[in-house]
């Protein structure tokens, strides 16, 4: 069971990196990450969220 | 439309020839295609200047135990440290020197079509990287509730593991502190 769960965890990113490379690739067909999160964070209140939970990312594995 | 993003990187004269043979169609994207302009590497050095700091501040604050005030406190650094960023960001605006500005790239590698997607590869980029968020927040909210851990890891308990060695930590910590860097500035 611990397999099966390792290897969708590897599959989630495996897709995750594709995405992104196919975007890079054809930014006409899927915008990058990166664009998707500049249009994401062009409201305060969003880039406040965003931003809030990267540091919440890095107290919860190098501090808690 | 394609936009270039300035400043991008471009190719010394002595090897203009060679970067303009992989150049097939400007329009085209290209991976991984780095050119020196003279004129940029001043920037190039104190982007490498950046990296190096990066690298040791990564390296020194990865080195203390979770759960310590010395953890804590080279954290809140971070934190101050970006906050701080934000505040001049907005204060100055487009007086802000070039690195700290919102939406302007230092280095540009890969494609020379920079800037927002159209808004249909937009809309698809936003259904697609919105499914994929929701599926690893699932995915983790499901073996979150479920138990023992060995058996069902959440990708905090995975990467968790990575922490235990200092380099790997290390390098977990700058990645984290350049995943802020890069959020900041989009």
């Amino acid at each position: 069971m611990r397999d099966v769960t390792i290897a969708i965890w590897a599959f989630l990113l495996a897709s995750v990196l594709i995405a992104e490379s196919f975007a890079v690739a054809k930014p006409s067909s899927l915008a990058t990450f990166g664009d998707t999160c500049s249009r994401l964070m062009r409201p305060v209140s969003a880039r406040a969220v965003v931003l809030l939970g990267w540091a919440w990312l890095g107290w919860h594995f190098f501090v808690r | 439309m394609a936009q270039v993003s300035g400043p991008c990187l471009e190719v010394f004269p002595l090897e203009a020839n060679k970067a303009e043979r992989r150049l097939v169609n400007r329009d085209r994207p290209s991976f991984m295609l780095v050119r020196l302009r003279a004129s940029d590497t001043a920037g190039m050095y104190k982007t490498a200047a950046l990296v190096v700091v990066v690298a040791c501040y990564a390296w020194v604050a990865s080195g203390v135990r979770t759960f310590t005030a010395p953890a804590a406190t080279f954290t809140g650094i971070a934190l101050f440290a970006l906050v701080a960023l934000l505040f001049f960001q907005a204060r100055l605006g487009d007086r802000a020197p070039a690195f700290l500005r919102r939406g302007h790239r230092v280095v540009s590698l890969g494609s020379r079509r920079t800037g927002l997607a159209s808004a249909q590869s937009a809309r698809r980029g936003a259904l697609a990287w919105g499914a994929a968020f929701f599926a690893i927040v699932g995915f983790e909210l499901v073996n979150f509730f479920q138990l023992p851990r060995q058996v069902h890891p959440t990708l905090s308990s995975l990467i968790n593991g990575f922490t235990q060695d200092h380099w790997s930590k290390a390098l977990l910590y700058a990645g984290w502190l350049v995943l802020g860097a890069y959020l900041s500035r989009r």
